[in-house]
């Protein structure tokens, strides 16, 4: 498997696009050269300097510390979530397709109603009714998204439950928490790992979304959908202030898409 | 056929009751009480006993689940209430707001369509040529790539520096043409490689062979043979394209500055405007309901053995 | 000796990386004979059928030697030359019924475009020929046939229906690969007595198989391959009652205690 990663081309180059985007979160006081949060409105619309490497904001903040710092809000609001999410939906699919019956039934039900509604329309609404903030915005994208995890991760344990082995792990007299974690688990997680690897980036797009309509993350915070959105006034004079955030959410959008489809070519050839 | 869209219909009802439930539920955990917030919006000085009748008049008082039977009678006949901001009703204003954004997703959906089928037949039927290649970049970046953003290039390209399209404003075709595409762009994307890989699925399939063996032209077997046959996943795609457009257009909307339902509920909800989420919700889902049935019908319609196999013959 | 309609010379097939499927075969099909192919999968007997087709994309298969039809290589012929060819002079018959068929596209339809790429009919022309050529197979209700899509038809129906196709464009030389193998008992011997009659046409017919059941019943030539070469050939009676080949012998014997077994 590794080594199937590393001869393909596009999991290399997504791999490391995910890595330098990694490195930039956790390492973001190193590499930043300034305070992100500093304002300075004597030293407002600099150039490229050795000082400020891209130059500084309507507010004299450093734009290249904000883009080094806004991967740690990136990847830190979407992997608890992806988390949670995942969480979430490994325990109920896969018990929704193993123990069958009852509780699968109302599980389709209630999947199918929580489908009805367009994820984004969830989250409008909930943070709508609950109010905005970083909180009601990881709660509102929890709900809206995990069915349709959860749903696939049903599907896949619904075909792996089927499959042989099982049936002789049941003979053989496993218990069912056995066969779910020693079996079934383990053999649906590559195809799990690709599934949350796009929807990270799915994810990555909707709360930079969220954030440039100004309903998640508070305003001046080093976010890219917030960097984004306090720019937009200055599309005439600096477009380059647009620009950057949105290079940086495409770059990180980009890395986890290029290495999930490369996955799921070596998965599933 | 009939008895097939008689067990999606009944199935529809129950989805639907389910709908009104969410919503409702969705729109009333909110911890801010409507008639409050009416009451401070409009006048300066409200009373408690104001505020008190307010919520008397509103149904605030009562049990839940009369609440709830009471907002879905009103909203089965169109009514979801008042607007908190502009005190006027909701449902008129939802439908005044509906024309501009059909306008974007309709011509969106143009895009799209042509785009799919022109790029995913030739990426399919030239497989790993140059052109092949450079749509397989193209759109994985064409999903990777946030649309406000991509909004504000467009914008900042086609209107600031070539100045072909106005800037912002609403009004013409031509207004709508920068928001249309950006609406376009990410499903184009997916649903391209979606077309492509399914006609290269059909390529190796028995039937294409066969034809190719009866004589039948190259051009033909790709268009009624493979492209006819990969077909039906793309509707199911489109039926679900067209109600997460219409719902993800709150953020292009917001971008170009463009009256539609998107940026209409977008500002509801920095209002905490809650009769107009309340519909909002509601009827986004709806679309999304009926859009998925209709493709549903429609593929079932076309593909008489899908049917048969779903066992719904 | 009948004479030959095709003949194939030193026909080789080669994966593009080099990995070869057919290494050099050579036979003739000759009017109103038919000839066998036999062996296991893996042999380079349908690879060869499919050469003959013009199937294999020159994309993927390196093909090199003759494929003679009418005094002509068709390896050399222009797209359009084979277009004309493929489907009218050479017609296939598929391995399996169920398949080969569009399934969004009723049977009538994909008759009627079968006739129209090769002869200029019309519509309705087309679909009375169809009708005819459907009840020459002793398929009743013709045109509900027509009318019906291929998955509410049976495999020996299909099957029927396919032999019809092959032969309503008057075609020189059949090609049926592994046409059996997917049928019951019965149906399989439905359509080899179809097949006889094929031969009575004076067409020369191909049949494929893994079957020498098959291959006793209607060949009168036979060649056996083997990982893409021809280990022996002859007429069918050389093959069944003096084998000099060690391989051939296996297959017999394989066969014979295959059918003592059941």
């Amino acid at each position: 498997m590794l080594g199937k990663i590393i001869k393909n081309k596009q999991a290399v180059i997504g791999l490391i696009m995910i890595i330098i985007v990694l490195i930039a979160a956790v390492l973001a006081p190193v590499i930043a050269p300034n305070d992100p949060m500093k304002v300075n409105i004597t030293k407002k619309f600099q150039n490229n300097s050795s000082e400020y490497p891209l130059g500084t904001d309507q507010l004299g903040r450093c734009v290249f510390s904000r883009l080094v710092y806004g991967a740690r809000y990136s990847l830190g609001i979407v992997i608890p979530i992806l988390l949670v999410v995942a969480l979430l939906s490994i325990i109920l699919g896969t018990s929704a397709a193993y123990v069958g019956g009852k509780f699968d039934r109302i599980f389709i039900l209630i999947s199918d109603m929580v489908m009805a509604f367009p994820p984004l329309v969830i989250v409008l609404a909930l943070v709508g009714s609950l109010g905005q903030g970083i909180l009601n915005l990881a709660f509102a994208m929890i709900f809206s998204v995990w069915v349709w995890y959860a749903k696939v991760v049903r599907s896949y344990v619904l075909i792996e439950k089927n499959k042989d082995y099982v049936t002789a792990a049941i003979i053989a007299g496993s218990t069912d928490k056995d066969i779910i974690i020693k079996h079934i688990v383990p053999n649906i997680l590559p195809s799990l790992i690709v599934f949350f690897s796009t929807g990270v980036a799915g994810m990555i797009l909707m709360i930079s979304g969220f954030s440039f309509l100004g309903l998640g993350i508070e305003a001046g915070t080093p976010e890219w959908g917030a960097m984004l959105s306090g720019a937009k006034q200055y599309i005439y004079s600096r477009p380059y202030m647009i620009a950057y955030p949105g290079i940086c959410i495409l770059f990180t959008a980009a890395g986890f898409n290029l290495f999930g489809e490369a996955l799921r070519d070596i998965i599933s050839p | 056929m009939t008895k097939y869209i008689k067990k999606r219909l009944i199935g529809l009802i129950v989805v639907l009751i389910g709908i009104t439930f969410l919503s409702f539920i969705m729109s009333n955990i909110s911890p801010v009480d409507p008639a409050e917030a009416f009451m401070r919006r409009n006048a300066q000085t409200a009373t408690e006993e104001q505020i008190e009748n307010l919520r008397e008049e509103m149904g605030l008082n009562l049990p839940i689940h009369t609440q709830y039977l009471r907002w879905l009678t009103n909203a089965m006949q169109g009514d979801f209430g008042k607007s908190l901001v502009s005190n006027k009703p909701v449902m008129e204003e939802i439908l005044s707001k509906f024309p501009a954004t059909l306008t974007i997703v309709g011509m969106a959906l143009i895009i799209i369509v042509v785009l799919t089928i022109i790029i995913g037949v030739l990426c399919a039927s030239h497989k790993d040529s140059l052109f092949d290649n450079l749509t397989k970049v193209v759109t994985i970046l064409g999903v990777s790539i946030p649309n406000f953003w991509l909004g504000f290039m467009l914008l900042f390209l086609f209107a600031v520096s070539f100045k072909l399209v106005p800037v912002v404003g609403y009004g013409s075709i031509k207004n709508a043409i920068l928001p249309s595409i950006t609406l376009a762009i990410a499903t184009s994307s997916s649903s391209i490689r979606l077309l492509r890989s399914n006609m290269l699925e059909n390529q190796n399939k028995d039937f294409v062979t066969y034809a190719k063996a009866r004589g039948i032209p190259k051009k033909k077997i790709i268009w009624k043979h493979i492209f006819k046959n990969a077909v039906p996943p793309m509707i199911t795609l489109f039926g679900q394209t067209i109600g997460y457009m219409i719902a993800g257009t709150a953020i292009v909307e917001s971008v170009f500055s463009w009256p539609g339902i998107g940026s209409y509920a977008v500002n509801a909800i920095f209002a905490r405007d809650l009769p107009v989420i309340n519909a909002y919700v509601l009827i986004m889902a709806f679309i999304f309901v009926i859009c998925n049935l209709l493709a549903d019908i429609l593929n079932a319609a076309l593909n008489p053995q899908m049917l048969r196999e779903s066992g719904d013959l | 000796m009948s004479k030959k309609i095709l003949e194939v010379e030193n026909l080789r097939i080669n994966v593009l990386d080099g990995t070869p499927l057919v290494k050099g075969v050579s036979f003739r099909v000759c009017k109103g004979r038919v000839l066998g192919i036999i062996g296991e999968s893996g042999s380079g007997k349908t690879m060869t059928c499919k050469a003959i087709m013009q199937l294999l994309s020159k994309k993927n298969f390196d093909i090199s030697g003759k494929i003679e039809f009418k005094n002509r290589n068709m390896l050399d012929m222009k797209e359009k030359e084979i277009n004309k060819i493929i489907g009218k002079d050479i017609s296939m018959i598929m391995q399996n019924p169920m398949t080969a068929f569009n399934p969004m596209f009723k049977i009538g339809n994909q008759i009627i475009e079968t006739l129209m790429t090769h002869s200029n009919i019309t519509k309705k022309d087309a679909y009375d020929i169809g009708v005819k050529e459907l009840e020459k197979m002793n398929l009743d209700r013709a045109h509900e046939i027509m009318n019906s899509y291929p998955y509410s038809l049976s495999g020996g129906m299909l099957q029927r229906i396919m032999i019809a196709i092959s032969l309503m464009l008057t075609p020189s030389v059949i090609i049926a690969d592994e046409a059996t193998t997917a049928l019951d008992v019965k149906t399989q011997s439905l359509i080899l007595s179809e097949f006889e009659r094929i031969r009575d046409n004076d067409i020369g017919l191909i049949v494929v198989s893994h079957d020498f059941g098959v291959i006793a019943r209607i060949a009168d030539d036979v060649i056996v391959m083997k990982d893409g070469e021809i280990i022996e050939n002859g007429t069918v009676y050389d093959i069944f009652d003096n084998t000099k080949d060690d391989y051939t012998k296996e297959l017999l014997s394989a066969r014979l205690l295959r059918k003592e077994v059941s």
